[in-house]
């Protein structure tokens, strides 16, 4: 974790310098969280939005101060910003019934390597039932948390809550999924 | 293991940091599965990236 952090906090500095092996690095270090945040949040196009995020934290790399623990945080509260407008947009053109076939479509998308095709159908359609179960605040600090590697503390920031209100959205959300999946295995609860 | 559906901080802890098989194994598994399914793989490089990053749009 060390030599992680001190080389991405070289990759950083060389990025604020207008090195593309800097902006090379960083992205190879966080764009399947990213992207797989987005999926997760089942965005209309995210490796368009992934793109997207990328180009405004390298074009604005010179603002973020600290180091590249802080840049994380603040690269995945533009990935939640990116998120947040997407979903605006789609709930204007969308209703549930494509909104379901989206899922799937991603879903499905998303097996196209060899570990992925090991989820069968009925995992998909599991993970599916339990994010949607979600209430969306729960959903956004789960998924953050799942994928940014995020500390609560970073979680709050990007999400513009408190450390204690995220905390609770935690515990909620993931009693919530527990009762789902217990519930459809048939242990008592 | 197991026992209730209702969640403390440590339990919440474990899970999300993909180390929840003692506390909930079945919930574990499917955190770990939403992580393989949805982050397998990286994001295509679009052209405006590609040229920040000096590559070429698509390659990976």
């Amino acid at each position: 974790m060390g030599d992680s952090s001190d080389r991405l906090d070289v990759a950083l500095r060389g990025a604020r310098a207008g090195d593309p092996d800097g902006f090379d690095a960083l992205f190879r270090a966080h764009s399947t969280a990213v992207v797989g945040y987005l999926r997760a949040r089942h965005v209309s196009d995210p490796d368009d939005l992934a793109n997207e995020v990328f180009v405004r934290a390298f074009r604005n790399i010179r603002t973020v101060q600290g180091d590249s623990d802080r840049f994380r945080s603040w690269l995945f509260g533009i990935a939640h910003n990116v998120a947040i407008d997407d979903g605006r947009r789609r709930r204007r053109r969308l209703n549930e019934t494509s909104l379901d076939a989206h899922v799937d479509a991603q879903l499905a998308a998303a097996g196209g390597d060899v570990e992925a095709e090991a989820i069968t159908e009925l995992e998909r359609q599991l993970i599916r039932t339990l994010l949607a179960g979600l209430a969306p605040d729960q959903r956004d600090v789960l998924l953050l948390r799942v994928f940014s590697d995020l500390s609560v503390a970073q979680t709050a920031a990007v999400v513009d809550k408190s450390y204690e209100a995220v905390k609770a959205l935690q515990r909620r959300g993931i009693a919530s999924l527990r009762r789902v999946l217990h519930a459809q295995e048939g242990v008592p609860g | 293991m197991y026992d209730s559906p209702e969640c403390d901080d440590a339990t919440a802890e474990a899970l999300l940091a993909g180390a929840g098989q003692d506390v909930d194994p079945a919930l574990a598994r499917v955190l770990d599965l939403v992580r393989l399914s949805y982050a397998a793989t990286p994001p295509i490089v679009g052209a405006e990236l590609g040229a920040l990053i000096h590559r070429v749009a698509g390659d990976d």
